[in-house]
């Protein structure tokens, strides 16, 4: 049985994971039971939480939208024993579920920040099926982002996301390549002759305490923009496609850029 | 309907609906369909996280697609938002793990946890597009079985279902499997082949019944085999033979939501002997079988690396009873030290020892203790046979006080048989008796937080129990019995919750009725009615409109007594108990006097043992 030095938080070993296929509609609180079960499963030493209520001492990533998908998860597994990444990851993705495949493992040290607040930037792709014109649904992202804000429905409260702070570039083309990028002095690319193919939007967002953009919400705001209030709400997929650190100098760290190559941690963890 | 994968069509709406995780199948431990295989869908006829944990279809499940040549899969009821809008999509009842339509599978069977779930069979059949009733249904329809603890009078569900499974399924559900795929091959008919289903021990086909004629009209009406039928005349229940033989590890699929019951299931023991006379369980399970300690330690261990569940419950109708309780709670607490996982007992017994459990599996984390005495007064304790004295009462809540517990809940029945004015008193002056010892043995400090609630739920007579020939209580008398208990407790720290009297009054009424019961849930089912057994979603207004288009009475056929020697509506199924033991125990209950439990003292006579041929099997001597 795992966990024998229940408190002992000796390790930290940080995964990236993927979240698809059907299982792209749970939720964060399910994804979170099916990931600690899948841990559980793989019989790593896991370290227990203090308290009346012991859990698992795991933190994760920011909560995906129900409904999209990403190869870009990650979430920091506390262990009370070393055990070897590539171990640590053969074991889960022996004991996962196909549509949240293991990806990434390694040790970070015990003093990393957070993830969820860490990493700030993400990367989206948003898969639109819809017949409207490509002028139109660039002019309508160009609205809101001149307008600087959008509202939208959470349960029963409406919600205003703020664009100037939360979405850092968007763009958009078609599913063969073609991009549609405004030119200089906004004019479009004439896109008529194009052949109607699922619309694909490339959106950069950074999150902070006073909220992220959801790209889902921010198409259903589009389309109640004049441009597209006429067409039909469009079938969407959306996938993130990175997350990452923004550093004071505008670099981008990823999760694992930071760390050490496990035989040196292990020197460094010394107590082992 | 053809067989194949169908998500695609469900996929749109799931963006749009409540908890779409309810709909994705693919858990840890589901198996994939075998392709070519004769194919058995079980249904659940309730939401997902419901009927998931269900541990009876988890024992079917296992022991048809152990089978070769058999694939089983499963399905839940939609909640109302999906099932209106796959309606309005044109997509049909779906299989969790193939996605194929329901409709499309060899075999159909619903699993019938309660007398309310008629609506959600129709729901179900009909979001299938299924035909309602067998007489409907044409030769390559499914074939539609129904089984578990609702259906002990089976009438009022008999309309909808080509044979009932009756008693213990895990053997009988693959014999039931196998001949309707030999039936298929040989060509028989769709009567032939049901009809042919009587063979197998326990399986009551309603086809070949027919009203006893002289007999009670309905909607009471008694049952015997049409003539030339090849039936027997009463069906009896089928029992697993060698319940410790089997696989202790039966439900290891691990649900993505969070169900109502989130953790590893280990069925410990199959049966309680206890004799309460108000309980069907007591006498529909028996007899007692337990399994061994070592079988029980190695089980939960076992499952809880395979399915990394952090929680483990111990099944059973009374664990507490096992004669090895003490020793495998010790083993399992020594073994999951440390490794956060838990352990849970389904229900305490009212005595020290019980509360002894209760602190094996409590950790460190208290917070309130549930017993049931079921009747305030010791006359009302001694007249339904729950045999613990005031003084058994007294101790278990003065040791669960004194071991950290601050909080009590404790469960009742109110219009039990012989049910006075002081016996509902008796519930409020008990619960202040409880609630006095709390504040005396709690330290000082915690003395505030002491509290006890009470939960009132009215009783319903049950078929093949002592209490069978009992009239519902009506329900203006139920409502001022409520009042007059809820305004005899002045304490406020006293928390009474008394139950719904009209979902009582309808269910004591489809438990009793006989085949036009049916008429009833489907002209309810008509009008809007499911999800029944959820507070909120049910629309008694809808049960009457449909009762008065049936010139029924409802509140008057729930209240009618029947006489000892009347012919009953479910007599030609049962669990072997017999009646001269029923008839026998309803005048000892009228009497004041109590009957042993069979696992402690000497046999009682139930019948079951000899009927069926079986014995209790312990794994060692209770005390």
């Amino acid at each position: 049985m795992a966990g024998e030095t229940a408190h002992d938080e000796r390790f930290r070993l940080r995964l990236r994971y993927g979240k698809q296929g059907r299982l792209r509609y749970l939720g964060h609180l399910d994804l979170m039971r099916t990931l600690e079960r899948t841990i559980r499963r793989a019989g790593l030493p896991y370290a227990l939480t203090q308290g009346f209520n012991q859990r698992m001492k795991a933190a994760y990533s920011a909560a995906l939208p129900v409904g999209a998908s990403s190869e870009h998860e990650y979430l920091d597994l506390w262990l009370t024993r070393i055990v070897p990444a590539d171990e640590a990851l053969a074991a889960l993705q022996a004991a996962t579920e196909p549509d949240v495949p293991f990806h990434d493992a390694a040790y970070v040290p015990l003093r990393s920040a957070a993830l969820q607040a860490w990493l700030d930037l993400c990367q989206w792709t948003v898969t639109l099926e819809t017949e409207a014109d490509e002028q139109d649904i660039v002019a309508a992202w160009q609205r809101l982002v001149r307008q600087g804000w959008f509202e939208f429905r959470r349960g029963a409260k409406l919600k205003r996301c703020d664009l100037e702070r939360t979405l850092l570039s968007i763009s958009g083309g078609t599913r063969d390549g073609h991009l549609v990028v405004p030119g200089p002095d906004g004019s479009l690319p004439d896109t008529a002759s194009w052949p109607r193919l699922p619309c694909r939007l490339t959106l950069m967002t950074r999150s902070s305490n006073e909220g992220s953009l959801r790209p889902e919400a921010f198409v259903r705001a589009m389309w109640e923009t004049p441009e597209l209030s006429g067409s039909p709400a469009p079938g969407l997929s959306v996938v993130r496609d990175g997350q990452w650190h923004e550093e004071e100098d505008g670099s981008l760290t990823s999760p694992f850029d930071r760390a050490p190559a496990a035989s040196a941690f292990r020197e460094r963890a010394g107590t082992a | 309907m053809e067989r194949e994968n169908r998500f695609a069509e469900l996929e749109p709406l799931l963006a749009h609906v409540e908890k779409p995780a309810r709909y994705l199948g693919g858990e840890f431990g589901a198996l994939e369909p075998e392709p070519g295989a004769f194919n058995v869908c079980l249904v659940f006829p309730d939401v997902y996280e419901i009927g998931q944990p269900n541990l009876g279809v988890a024992i079917l499940y296992h022991a048809l697609n152990r089978t070769p040549g058999l694939s089983c899969e499963r399905c839940y009821l939609p909640w109302p938002d999906m099932a209106d809008a796959m309606r309005d999509g044109g997509v049909p009842l779906l299989a969790l793990e193939s996605s194929a339509p329901v409709a499309s599978f060899d075999v159909v069977g619903f699993s019938i946890a309660h007398e309310m779930a008629g609506t959600n069979v129709l729901e179900a059949l009909d979001l299938a597009g299924i035909p309602l009733t067998s007489d409907e249904r044409a030769e390559e329809d499914p074939i539609v079985i129904a089984g578990g603890p609702g259906i002990w009078n089976p009438e009022p569900f008999a309309p909808m279902v080509d044979a009932f499974l009756m008693g213990e399924g895990e053997e009988q559900i693959v014999e039931v499997a196998e001949k309707v795929r030999a039936g298929r091959a040989a060509g028989l008919s769709r009567n032939d082949l049901v009809a042919s289903l009587a063979e197998v021990q326990g399986v009551y086909v309603p086809a070949l019944f027919e009203p006893v004629p002289d007999g009670p009209r309905a909607p009471f009406a008694a049952l015997r085999p049409k003539e030339g039928a090849s039936t027997p005349a009463v069906i009896h229940k089928r029992v697993c033979e060698d319940f410790a033989a089997s696989d202790p590890l039966a439900g290891s699929i691990v649900p993505h939501m969070q169900t109502v019951q989130d953790r590893l299931s280990i069925e410990v023991l199959r049966g309680c002997a206890r004799g309460c006379r108000f309980c069907q369980a007591g006498i529909t399970y028996r007899p007692v079988r337990e399994r061994s300690a070592d079988q029980v330690v190695s089980a939960v261990v076992q499952g809880l690396e395979a399915t990394g569940y952090d929680e483990v419950s111990l099944m059973s109708l009374s664990t507490t009873d096992h004669s090895c309780c003490r020793e495998f709670l010790h083993r399992l607490n020594r073994r999951l030290e440390g490794t956060g996982s838990r352990v849970s007992i389904p229900s305490q017994r009212l005595d020290s020892f019980g509360v002894d459990m209760a602190v094996e599996v409590a950790g460190a984390k208290r917070g309130g203790l549930t017993f049931a005495p079921e009747a305030g007064s010791q006359r009302l304790r001694d007249i339904i046979n729950k045999n613990v004295t005031e003084e058994d009462l007294e101790r278990a809540a003065r040791n669960a006080f004194a071991n950290g517990w601050t909080r009590m809940k404790l469960y009742f029945m109110m219009g039990l048989p012989g049910e006075t004015d002081e016996d509902v008193l008796a519930i409020g002056e008990l619960a202040e008796r409880v609630l006095q010892i709390g504040r005396e043995t709690v330290p000082k400090g915690k003395r505030g937080s002491v509290g006890v609630s009470v939960a009132v739920s009215v009783f319903v007579p049950k078929a093949d129990t002592p209490f069978q020939w009992c009239g519902q209580l009506p329900l203006d008398e139920v409502n001022r019995r409520q009042r007059m208990l809820v305004h005899s407790i002045k304490d406020r720290a006293i928390k009474v919750h008394c139950h719904d009297a009209e979902t009582s009054m309808l269910e004591a009424m489809l438990s009793k009725v006989d085949r036009s019961g049916f008429e009833l849930t489907r002209r309810a089912w008509e009008k809007g009615c499911r999800f029944d057994a959820w507070t909120d979603q049910f629309h008694f207004d809808r049960w009457v409109e449909a009762a008065q288009e049936m010139g029924w009475d409802l509140e008057g056929l729930a209240a009618r007594p029947f006489d000892l020697d009347d012919p009953l509506p479910w007599e030609h199924v049962g669990p072997g108990v017999s009646k001269g033991f029923l008839k026998r125990e309803w005048r000892r209950a009228m009497e004041g006097v109590t009957t042993a439990d069979c696992t402690r003292e000497s046999c009682q006579g139930c019948g079951v043992c000899p009927t069926l041929g079986v014995d209790n099997v312990l794994a060692k001597e209770r005390v």
